[in-house]
Order: structure tokens, then C-alpha cells, then sequence
């Protein structure tokens, strides 16, 4: 049976797993708060040396949804009352995997000791003020990934906590991620049982094309999209999934629908270049298909829905490896009851889609 | 009955808007420049709460580049995905035809024989007064298109 | 055709016996200032395989080139004069500066796009053939026996299409020139460039972005020619694609990678020595060949500059713009070169390719070459959102561009989401009148090879891009061989778009008409 054989049909279940639903710290003042009282002064004077990859007009502000604003002004994302009422309440979320929006990654990438410091802060912090007040809410582990040796020393610290069921990277790195400078990382988190995570974003010192800056906000958004292309490539073709049977990758809000075109040229330059990868003793294409999951928003919209049932059917295993995202509190936010209506995907499917797939992957109880 | 009485003209000032529930529909009633436009608070596009977004002016252009700040016109943009509408037809900006926010009529009457509704946005009861204008929906209108 | 006479406005060397002819001229009283030898890498030079072939010659032997104001007046000028008998039959290829005839006609009536899914059948039976227009061997034959079968895309793919023969005439849009080394320009190059190269190590672009060596260079059946390297040697090429049964006429893309060459003298120099190269040695001796002129792509004012030179040259149909480049192509700065293709009726080709220097990726550079060829398509997506974005179809509405060699199966996924995220986001950009997709329909095409999806994937491709629309047969020769480029066709097509994909759009676009001379 397809996907494209079902009808368009009432969701078969009424609760969601949302796995992109960004936290932040409520201002400034907070985050210095949360630092180590030693690093607070370098904090104020040098920040993390950055890398100025400076920003666009982003059409909202904080990219949040305008209405995210929790009512005390403090930052979309801060509040866990207004986090409540607008999205685990309203739709009856059954689990939310936070993504903090603090991010060594981005504020400290060239001072790794910083970015270790902002890491256990922002850590920490999900736990007192996010993962103990509310049994809903998973989190993801923040990791300066720019020093392999801090990123896995903090994924050692707080693995043993449950309530953090993956890594968290960004998509944009300074190298890509195949690269082996990275591999320590996944080796913890393979070790630990914990996916490895990349979100949409981040800052890696590079032009965000292959052809240099993009102008617009809206090439750099959608954009991202070819950077995952890039790091799936990279993944992939460096070895890194042969050599680690049991890592999982999650690729969040980078979209789904460049999946199947992306595996068939995989495939078919691995068929006349494979010598060049003799560490690959399979297709490209089942390194994909057992190793990596994909979080729907924003979900790419076809103008005909069947379109995108049809990638189901283009690239099967998606249908055991989609999960529902949000993005809340971000102005590309998908709800979880209209993102997908129109698609006729089968009932199973979309419960696999809605809930199941995450539950299975982030081993989450019912 | 469709015609409701929502507001008192002086109540919404230019440039604001006020949220009311007539018969169950949320609706936003906006002043741009003095005329009034009312829609209903949900975007045809992902049910998100339209008439909480920011009201603005329409940009156009004629090369890139440059950016038209039209003086003129209601814009509302959605607050989920910022998608536009034409306060004065409902229409997006980015599928005119196909995506449309139900809009309705409104008039500005002044107090008197047909003008007498108590506005159902509140228990309270609306005392209309003969000497005051009203902004004045109208569910069962449509707008001339 | 005495319209066209100026428009190859520099004087060109003639070929015949050019470095003994030089060298019996040399008078070495006059030039003692300038040093005699070529640097010994030059020679050695491993791309240089014209040269590896010839005995060696002892190193003080070697004469310097003739500056050009000694050269020039012994020129016989009327060989600048392009020869090209096509044109004059050409009823297409309009002769108003600004008016590209491919601009009418191209949106068709919606299809009844989903007609073959209501049944479901279509899976069955179309679903086991793979042969994603073909890269004329069956791609799956390589390690189908040592791999598993299991994985994302994995399909049976054992049985081939059934070639129903169909009377259409082919072009084949995507054909390599590979300028086998820098002493194949030498001709074309002034004198100053020619001194560069004798007394420096200036190789003009010693690297290639299709590596040699690399498998996607040169497919196992195409022949090597007996100096240089594949794709060098117009007789080779004949054989193994303008002579197959149907070809009408081929598209030359040359990849030389003039943006690699940093100084912008140098790489306008060596960029019109190549587009001359191509007129000389390819465009006159072939009048079935068309050919991509290149330009100093990382210097915008350049690339208008030669393409005012050579652009109205009949033979070229097309600037070849590399898509790694330092800016995306839609920036404002490149937006006079799009106005300059446009008003020639030139297609701007967004090929495979492009040495900038800069990383071929948005987060640094990868370990293998089989990432680059693989991400060249992801490439391929930024440069056509970033013309799509910046407008670049409304300042210059003529303008049609040719997505080369870099795939196109990832074109739905990336219009849909680019299509998502402007309907939010339009206000950045309000110079858009429209989708981002339709741009795109109305104004982009694409090659066919390489080869990537199974039938079934492909059809959901085709359909959700406009069916046959979209395409251009390319066989990429030498990367590719096709033996039949019917073949190519995927099954599901109707006769009316397998013509389309042939050669109707093809001729349409580049405005290639029925040459007398085609078999
Ligand atoms: S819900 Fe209003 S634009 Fe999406």
C-alpha cells in the first residue's frame, strides 16, 4: 500500500511528540547570571570572540512568532507558563524536545573554554528551570562543538539524565561534520546511547553558500536546506556511520523533501567513485536509511499535497524516520494540527509521523 | 441579526484595533487611516490568530532594490508565518484568488433607530447614545469584490 | 553573416606551423630583456599531455615568444571572420538585440499533471525500470553484486526501457571542450599572456573541477585521444556523439576554470584566448557544434566585456558560468552580464563546476571528491535561488538560464520549500511579482545527465516539475557516453515531450534551427 492510496483523513490520534521547540534564557542579564561567577567578567569583556557572521533582517523579531512574546516582554521561549499555554497545553503535546537557543556554538566558537562554560550553564539551566518543573518536556544536550574534548566531557556529565535524549548540534560548523575532528563526539554519544542532533542554524566561519553570502534572509533560510545536503553528504561519505553501527543522526528543521534526490545521486556517484570511500561497504542509500531521522518542520508545502506523500514512497525508509516538529516559538512554527491535513498520508504513517517515530527513537515512555 | 455594534468610533483610533466575538467568530476590527476593516481572527493558512499580527502599509517595487513604503493601505501580517493580507479585501498577498481571510462590511452609524444592538463583545450591556458614532460589523455582508 | 564580421573583435594567430613560424622570425638581438627559457614545470606539466608526447626538447632551445606587434601584422585577418553556415538558415535566432524568440510559448497548459496516480498502477508499470535518462551504461551494473540491496531507493532495476523509435532529430545540449593545456591557447593569447606563460610558471587554470583521473570525467567508453586528455579531440567527439543516428547538432561547454586564475588580466585574457580556441577549433571545423562561451566570472565587468566581444558570434548560444563562484550570480553586480547574455539572445548555463578557492560548501571543505560531485547539485540550488531572489529575471525578463550537468531531481523539494518561506517572507524581496517557482518554470531549464533516479522517483520528479518541461538531453560527453540517446527518454514520456527533451526546447532556447548539414 502507498501513501498516496489513502484519502486525506482526521489524525488518528490527538496528541503530538514536538521535537523542535526552542527554550532561551529571558534576557541578557540571565545568561550572565547562569555563568560560573569566573568566567562573568571575561563574559562582559570579551564575549566568546565570535564570528561576526553578523545577520539579516530576519522579518520578526528574535525570527519569533509575533505573538510569542510572553506577556512580561521577557524573550519568546523564556516562560514555561506561556510555553504551556501556547503549545504543550494547547495541543495536547504529549513529549517536547527542547532545543536552548543559548548557544556556545554561536556566542563562544572561538574561546572554547567559554563556550565549555556557556555549555554547562545552559545545561544545567534546562534541567532546574525546564526538565524538573515539567515531566513533558525532553532536552537536548548542548556541546561547545568546536572542542571535541569539552563537547564530550559535557556529554559525559549529564548523559546519566535521562531527560536528555540527544546532542545538539548546529548545521553550521567550521568543518563538515564527517570530518574526524567531530567523530569523539559521536563515539560519546553512541557510547551513551543518545542520537546525535543538528539543527537548522548555527555559526561555522564560512559564506553560507558554496557561492558565497547569500543577500537575502530568505535564501539563507531556505538555504540551510542545501547546508544539510552538504552534511549528509559529508556523514555519509566519511565513514563515520559504518564505523558506529549504532550512532543516530537527527537532522531538525532542515526539511525532508531533498531526502530521495539527495540519496539517488549519492547512489549513483557511489557506483562509479566508490573506490574513493573503500572504507563504505554499503550504498550510500543504507547508510541513510539505518542511521538517519528527519523532523518535519518546515516542512516543505508542494502545491499538491500528494507530492509530498509521494517522497514517502520515493524514499521508503522516511516513514519509519519523520518525526513532527514545531519550531515553536519561531515565525516558521508549523502547527501540529494543520502542517500536514492536507497530505493524504495513510493513518499509520501519520501516527508514525505524529508520535511514533520520536517515541521510538528517543525510547520516550508512553 | 448581523449587524453588531462593536465599538465607539473615538474608542479606535487610528492605527488600532479591537478584538470582538460576534456570534462565536472572533473577529479584529481595524482603523487604518480613519476607515474602518473588520477580519476574522483566524489565518486561512494555519488557523493562527491573524488579527494579532502587525498592521502595517503595503511595500512594493519596481526593480530590486527598492522598497516601496506605501503610505496608504492596511497590510496585516499574519503572526505565525507573516504572510500578508489586504485589510480592505481580504486577499493574501501571495495567492490573491485562492487565499483569503473572510472579511465583512463596516460602517460607521451614528446612534439611533437601527443602532440600538448592545455590543456583544461583553456581558456588560453597550449603551448607545443618539449623540455618538458607532462602529458597526455586519456578519451576513460581504464585501463588494 | 558580414553583420557579424567585428564582433570577434581581436586578432587571433593563425594556427599553421605557429611556433616554428615564430621561431624562424625570432631575432634574439631585440629581445635580450626577456628571459628564454619555459619554466621547466610548465613542461612537466601533467594536464600538458600534447606536450608530453612530443621528444623533449633541450631547454635553451626553447624560443620566447614574439610580442604581438610583431606578430599581428603578419595575420591574415579574414580568418577572425567565423564561418558558420548555420546561421543564415536560422530562423529563430532573433536579430534584435533584447529579444530572445525562446521567450514566447514557454509556459504550457497545465497538464493533467496526477492522472496517472489516480489508478495507482503506475508504480507497476513503470516502477522496476531504472534509467533516469540515461547515463548510457545501466548505472546500476557497478557493485550491484557486492552491495546488498537494502536501503532507502533501492529498487529492482534490472529491466531497461524499451526504445521505441521515434523520428526526432536530437541536440545534445551538454558536450565537453577540455582545453587539453595552456600551449593549445598560446595562439590565442597576447603577447604579454604568452610571455607569462614562457618565463613564469602561468599555466593559464592548471586544475580542472572534473579532475582527469575521476571517474565522472571520462566514462570507461570514451575514448582517450591519442595526445590530451578526453573531450579534447573534435574527431573523437564526432564519433562517439555527433555522428550517432539522430544527433543534430551539440552544445560545447568548456569547464576550463578560468575563475581560478586570480589576477583579472590574466583571467580575461586567457577567457577570450579560450573562446577564440573554441571559434578556431571547434565552432568553424563543425557546423553541427554550438559552444558555452566562458568569462572571467569573478570579475563582472570583465565577463560583460568579453561577452560584448564575442557573444554575437552565431556559434555561441550561451555564457558558461561555473557554479562555485565567490558571490551567487543574482547579486547586483552581476546583473549588467545578465542584460548582456540576454540582449544577444545568450542562455546563461549555470554548469557543474568552479574553482574559486573558496570552500564547495557552506561549512568548509569536504574530505573526498565524491562529496564535491555529490554537492555540486546543493550548489546548483543556491545559485538558482540566489537569481531567483535578487530579481534577477525581473531587471533582466529575457533572460533564460540553463542549470548544466549539476542534476535536477532535487528542483521540487527546493521550489517548495523556497516557495514556503516567500510567502512569509516577500516583503525582503518585493521586486517578486510571483512564486519563486514560476520564475523558475518560465525562465530555467535543465540538462538531463548525469543520470540519479529510479523510474518510479523520476516520474514523481518530472511531474512535479512541469513533465517534460524542464529538460535538455545532455549527455555530458566525455563524462558520459550515450549510444542511444533515446534511450534517454524516461518511459512514461509521450512522443511530443520526447521531442521536447531532445531537441524541441533545446532549439528553441539556443535558437538552433534544422541545419542543411544534419544527418
Ligand atoms: S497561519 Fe497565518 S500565515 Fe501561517
Amino acid at each position: 500500500m502507498t501513501a498516496l492510496e489513502e484519502r486525506p483523513a482526521a489524525p488518528a490520534r490527538t496528541t503530538w511528540i514536538d521535537c523542535d521547540v526552542h527554550i532561551a534564557m529571558p534576557s541578557p542579564a540571565a545568561l550572565r547570571e547562569n555563568l560560573p561567577e569566573e568566567w562573568r567578567e571575561r563574559h562582559d569583556r570579551y564575549g566568546g570572540n565570535p564570528f561576526h557572521a553578523s545577520l539579516y533582517p530576519r522579518m520578526a523579531l528574535g525570527a519569533a512568532r509575533t505573538d510569542a512574546w510572553p506577556p512580561d516582554g521577557s524573550a519568546p521561549g523564556s516562560s514555561l507558563p506561556f510555553l504551556r499555554e501556547q503549545l504543550l497545553d494547547r495541543w495536547a503535546i504529549e513529549y517536547a524536545v527542547l532545543g536552548p537557543i543559548v548557544r556556545p556554538d554561536q556566542a563562544g566558537m572561538r574561546n572554547p573554554g567559554y563556550a565549555a562554560a556557556l555549555a554547562r550553564a545552559t545545561n544545567d539551566w534546562v534541567v532546574r528551570e525546564w526538565l524538573d518543573p515539567d515531566p513533558r518536556l525532553r532536552s537536548s544536550i548542548v556541546v561547545p562543538v568546536e572542542d571535541t574534548e569539552y563537547a564530550v566531557a559535557e556529554i559525559e556529565r549529564v548523559a546519566g539524565d535521562p531527560r536528555f535524549v540527544q546532542v545538539y548540534l548546529q548545521i553550521k560548523t567550521s568543518a563538515p561534520l564527517g570530518n574526524r575532528r567531530y567523530w569523539p563526539i559521536y563515539e560519546a554519544a553512541a557510547a551513551h546511547d543518545l542520537p546525535v542532533s543538528i539543527h537548522f542554524g548555527g555559526v561555522g566561519g564560512h559564506p553560507s553558500t558554496a557561492a558565497g553570502w547569500a543577500s537575502y534572509y530568505l535564501e539563507d533560510h531556505a538555504g540551510n536546506a542545501q547546508t544539510f545536503q552538504h552534511q549528509l553528504v559529508s556523514l555519509v561519505c566519511s565513514g563515520v556511520l559504518e564505523r558506529l553501527p549504532d550512532l543516530r543522526i537527527v537532522l531538525i528543521e532542515g526539511g525532508v523533501a531533498w531526502a530521495p534526490a539527495l540519496v539517488w545521486r549519492l547512489d549513483a556517484a557511489f557506483e562509479r567513485m566508490h573506490d574513493e570511500v573503500p572504507h563504505l561497504t554499503r550504498r550510500p542509500s543504507e547508510y541513510v536509511a539505518d542511521h538517519v531521522w528527519f523532523t518535519t518542520q518546515p516542512v516543505e508545502e508542494p502545491p499538491d499535497p500528494r507530492s509530498l506523500a509521494r517522497v514517502f514512497d520515493d524514499l521508503p525508509c522516511l516513514r519509519d524516520r519523520v518525526m513532527y516538529s514545531s519550531d515553536y516559538p519561531h515565525w516558521d512554527f508549523d502547527a501540529p494540527d494543520q502542517v500536514l491535513r492536507t497530505v493524504p498520508l495513510d493513518a499509520a504513517l501519520r501516527a508514525k509521523i505524529m508520535t511514533g517515530n520520536a517515541r521510538e527513537l528517543y525510547r520516550l515512555p508512553r | 441579526m448581523t449587524r453588531h455594534v462593536v465599538a465607539r468610533v473615538g474608542d479606535v483610533p487610528p492605527g488600532s484595533r479591537v478584538l470582538v466575538t460576534l456570534d462565536g467568530r472572533e473577529i479584529g476590527v481595524f482603523n487604518v487611516d480613519g476607515e474602518f476593516f473588520a477580519v476574522r481572527n483566524r489565518c486561512p493558512h494555519q488557523a493562527g490568530p491573524l488579527c494579532e499580527g502587525i498592521l502595517t502599509r503595503p511595500v512594493s517595487s519596481t526593480r530590486p532594490g527598492e522598497y516601496a513604503f506605501t503610505e496608504e493601505g492596511g497590510i496585516l501580517r499574519c503572526p505565525w508565518h507573516q504572510w500578508e493580507f489586504d485589510l480592505a479585501t481580504g486577499r493574501s498577498w501571495c495567492d490573491p484568488d485562492r487565499v483569503r481571510v473572510r472579511s465583512y462590511p463596516v460602517v460607521v452609524e451614528r446612534g439611533g433607530a437601527d443602532v440600538r444592538v448592545p455590543g456583544p463583545y461583553t456581558a456588560e450591556t453597550f449603551p448607545v447614545a443618539v449623540e455618538d458614532e458607532y462602529v458597526v460589523v455586519d456578519l451576513g455582508g460581504r464585501l463588494p469584490s | 553573416m558580414s553583420a557579424r564580421r567585428s564582433s570577434v573583435g581581436r586578432a587571433r594567430p593563425s594556427r599553421r606551423g605557429d611556433s616554428t613560424a615564430r621561431r624562424a622570425r625570432h631575432d634574439s638581438s631585440e629581445r635580450s630583456d626577456i628571459p628564454l627559457r619555459i619554466d621547466a614545470t610548465l613542461r612537466n606539466d601533467a594536464t600538458d599531455m600534447t606536450e608530453r608526447n612530443e621528444p623533449a626538447e633541450p631547454m635553451d632551445r626553447i624560443e620566447p615568444v614574439e610580442p604581438i606587434d610583431r606578430i599581428d601584422p603578419l595575420l591574415p585577418m579574414d580568418r577572425i571572420e567565423p564561418v558558420l553556415p548555420i546561421e543564415s538558415s536560422d530562423p529563430s535566432r532573433s536579430p534584435i538585440p533584447g529579444v530572445c524568440r525562446a521567450a514566447a510559448g514557454w509556459i504550457q497548459p497545465e497538464k493533467s499533471r496526477h492522472a496517472a496516480y489516480v489508478d495507482g498502477a503506475f508504480a507497476d508499470r513503470h516502477g522496476s525500470v531504472r534509467h533516469g535518462l540515461a547515463s548510457g551504461v545501466d548505472a546500476t551494473d557497478a557493485g550491484r553484486t557486492r552491495r546488498g540491496r537494502r536501503g532507502c531507493g533501492a529498487r529492482d532495476r534490472t529491466a531497461r526501457r524499451k526504445v521505441t523509435p521515434v523520428p526526432t532529430p536530437i541536440v545534445d545540449a551538454n558536450v565537453h571542450a577540455v582545453v587539453p593545456s595552456v600551449t593549445a591557447l598560446l595562439p590565442y593569447l597576447p603577447a604579454f599572456w604568452r610571455e607569462q606563460v614562457a618565463t613564469t610558471a602561468f599555466r593559464g587554470a592548471p586544475e580542472s573541477a572534473w579532475p582527469p583521473g575521476m571517474p565522472m570525467s571520462r566514462h570507461p567508453d570514451a575514448r582517450v585521444p591519442a595526445s590530451g586528455p578526453p573531450g579534447s579531440d573534435l574527431a573523437l567527439l564526432r564519433e562517439q556523439v555527433l555522428d550517432l543516428p539522430g544527433i543534430e547538432s551539440a552544445v560545447l561547454q568548456c569547464a576550463y576554470a578560468i575563475e581560478s586564475i586570480r589576477n583579472p588580466d590574466g583571467a580575461a585574457a586567457v577567457a577570450a584566448a579560450v573562446n577564440d580556441w573554441l571559434v578556431a577549433e571547434w565552432l568553424e571545423p563543425e557546423p553541427r557544434l554550438r559552444a558555452s562561451m566562458v568569462v572571467p566570472s569573478h570579475t563582472p565587468g570583465a565577463a560583460v566585456a568579453e561577452i560584448e566581444r564575442v557573444g554575437d558570434h552565431p556559434g555561441f548560444v550561451q555564457v558558461f558560468l561555473p557554479i562555485r563562484s565567490a558571490m551567487p550570480y543574482g547579486r547586483r553586480e552581476y546583473h549588467p552580464l545578465h542584460a548582456a547574455a540576454a540582449e544577444r539572445g545568450l542562455v546563461v548555463g549555470l554548469g557543474y563546476g568552479g574553482l574559486t578557492g573558496n570552500a564547495p560548501t557552506g561549512v568548509g571543505w569536504p574530505t573526498y571528491l565524491v562529496e564535491e560531485f555529490v554537492g555540486m547539485a546543493a550548489v546548483a540550488q543556491s545559485q538558482l535561488m540566489s537569481l531567483v531572489v535578487e530579481g534577477v529575471f525581473d531587471a533582466v525578463p529575457a533572460l533564460r538560464a540553463v542549470v548544466v550537468e549539476a542534476g535536477f531531481t532535487w528542483l521540487p523539494a527546493m521550489l517548495w520549500r523556497l516557495d514556503k518561506n516567500w510567502k512569509g517572507l516577500r516583503r525582503e524581496v518585493p521586486w517578486l511579482r510571483r512564486a519563486p517557482s514560476e520564475y523558475v518554470r518560465e525562465h530555467v531549464r535543465f540538462t538531463t545527465g548525469p543520470a540519479d533516479a529510479p523510474a518510479a522517483g523520476l516520474r514523481h520528479v518530472l511531474d512535479d516539475m512541469w513533465g517534460a518541461e524542464l529538460l535538455l538531453y545532455g549527455s555530458g560527453y566525455p563524462h558520459d557516453v550515450v549510444a542511444d540517446p533515446r534511450a534517454a527518454v524516461p518511459a512514461h514520456f509521450t512522443d511530443e515531450e520526447a521531442t521536447a527533451m531532445l531537441s524541441g526546447t533545446a532549439r528553441e532556447l539556443y535558437g538552433l534551427g534544422s541545419p542543411a548539414g544534419a544527418r
